[in-house]
């Protein structure tokens, strides 16, 4: 399984619950809402997608578990297609 | 001609249109420009020429062809909008935001939106209450976005305007109506009226305008996650980096009130700012 961590080089901003991450090679501005915002955080340590989703369905037990894998997936996809994100451990 | 425009950093070459620049300064506030002939072997930033039928002008570092136009209100909006995008290329000072801006006791309220939005129609009928206007559509924060800049530009109606319940606004805006062609027309606004170029105050608020029909003027919260995204969406061209824009504009709303402006008729909004923002902004 792929395993995804913070790219060191991205600034992020905190406003709320919210993240703002920017990337300083294409001054791209990427949201994220407070969940998004949790998986950025958890992406300090490498994680896998699954690892991501496993954690965030103990921490909201009444999401559905095939929603927020797919979400999650779709979300890490994301990131790394714009690396604010690396793939390796 | 040839003229420099030393805040913008650009030179002009007026070629048979030299009585544009009379035209010109009347549109403008404060603006400072001087002859400055353009080098031999050089070309100038910005060449506004006659035509057969009307006029052309070329910015060669904004468009790669030339734009002809056939009427003056519409070539002098198309100088106004490029010379004003050569100066936010490079002005390393300015963060600018595509929103209206509006004095308020001595701060400036700050309404961020992107075009046809109805911006102008909220400026001009803060200027019809008597409140001065610093921009309709471009306003630039200066000093880490703590204050707005006006850059002393009148603001340009669309034709028709929209009807107004406000008594007396529309008549107001009729005695004020300057240059003008079938679709659009520039106010001819007093230097109490429009804040002349580099003019700078404070901001006291970010209100974001949401138009929905039949509401009456009101002022919702508005988180400052949101009101951020409003800003960086509103963003005009910056040299500067995104991740200084991103602090800029991220101090601005965590210092500032920040709310949703609901309305559907601008020209009701500026009584109901009058009594609301005393402790909206307190």
């Amino acid at each position: 399984m792929t395993r995804y961590r913070q790219n060191p080089a991205i600034a992020a901003k905190r406003v709320d619950d919210d993240l703002f991450l920017v990337n300083p090679e294409n001054d791209d501005i990427y949201f994220l809402n407070a969940i998004g915002a949790g998986v950025w955080n958890l992406l300090a340590l490498p994680s896998t997608a699954d690892e991501l989703a496993a954690t965030l369905a103990a921490a909201f037990p009444d999401m559905a578990r095939d929603r927020l894998e797919a979400d999650v997936a779709r979300l890490v996809s994301d990131m790394a297609g714009r690396a604010l994100i690396l793939t390796g451990g | 001609m040839d003229l420099a425009f030393p805040e913008f950093g650009a030179s002009v070459r007026f070629e048979g249109t030299e009585s544009l620049i009379g035209e010109l300064a009347r549109l403008t506030y404060g603006w400072h420009r001087e002859t400055a002939p353009v080098a031999a072997g050089s070309s100038a930033d910005i060449c506004v020429a006659r035509t057969n039928g009307g006029f052309r002008i070329a910015t060669p570092e904004l468009w790669p062809e030339p734009e002809e136009y056939d009427n003056i209100c519409d070539i002098l909006a198309a100088f106004l909008a490029d010379l004003i995008a050569l100066g936010l290329a490079r002005r390393t000072d300015w963060q600018t935001l595509h929103a209206t801006g509006v004095e308020y006791g001595g701060g400036l309220l700050v309404f961020p939106a992107r075009g046809r939005s109805g911006k102008t129609t909220l400026a001009v009928y803060f200027a019809a209450c008597g409140w001065r206007v610093f921009a309709d559509d471009v306003l630039p924060l200066v000093e880490g976005g703590r204050r707005g800049f006006g850059i002393g530009v009148m603001p340009r109606v669309r034709l028709p305007l929209a009807p107004a319940s406000a008594p007396g606004a529309r008549q107001w805006i009729d005695r004020r109506l300057g240059l003008a062609n079938e679709a659009c027309a520039y106010l001819a606004l007093s230097g109490d009226e429009l804040a002349p170029f580099g003019t700078t105050a404070p901001v006291v608020a970010v209100l974001v305008p949401a138009r929905r029909k039949n509401a009456s003027p009101v002022l919702e919260p508005l988180s400052r996650s949101e009101a951020l995204r409003h800003l960086l969406r509103e963003k005009m061209t910056s040299p500067a980096p995104a991740v200084q824009t991103l602090e800029i504009f991220g101090h601005l709303v965590e210092t500032v009130p920040c709310y949703r402006l609901v309305y559907e008729d601008a020209s009701m909004v500026p009584a109901m700012l009058r009594e609301s923002l005393p402790v909206a902004i307190s």
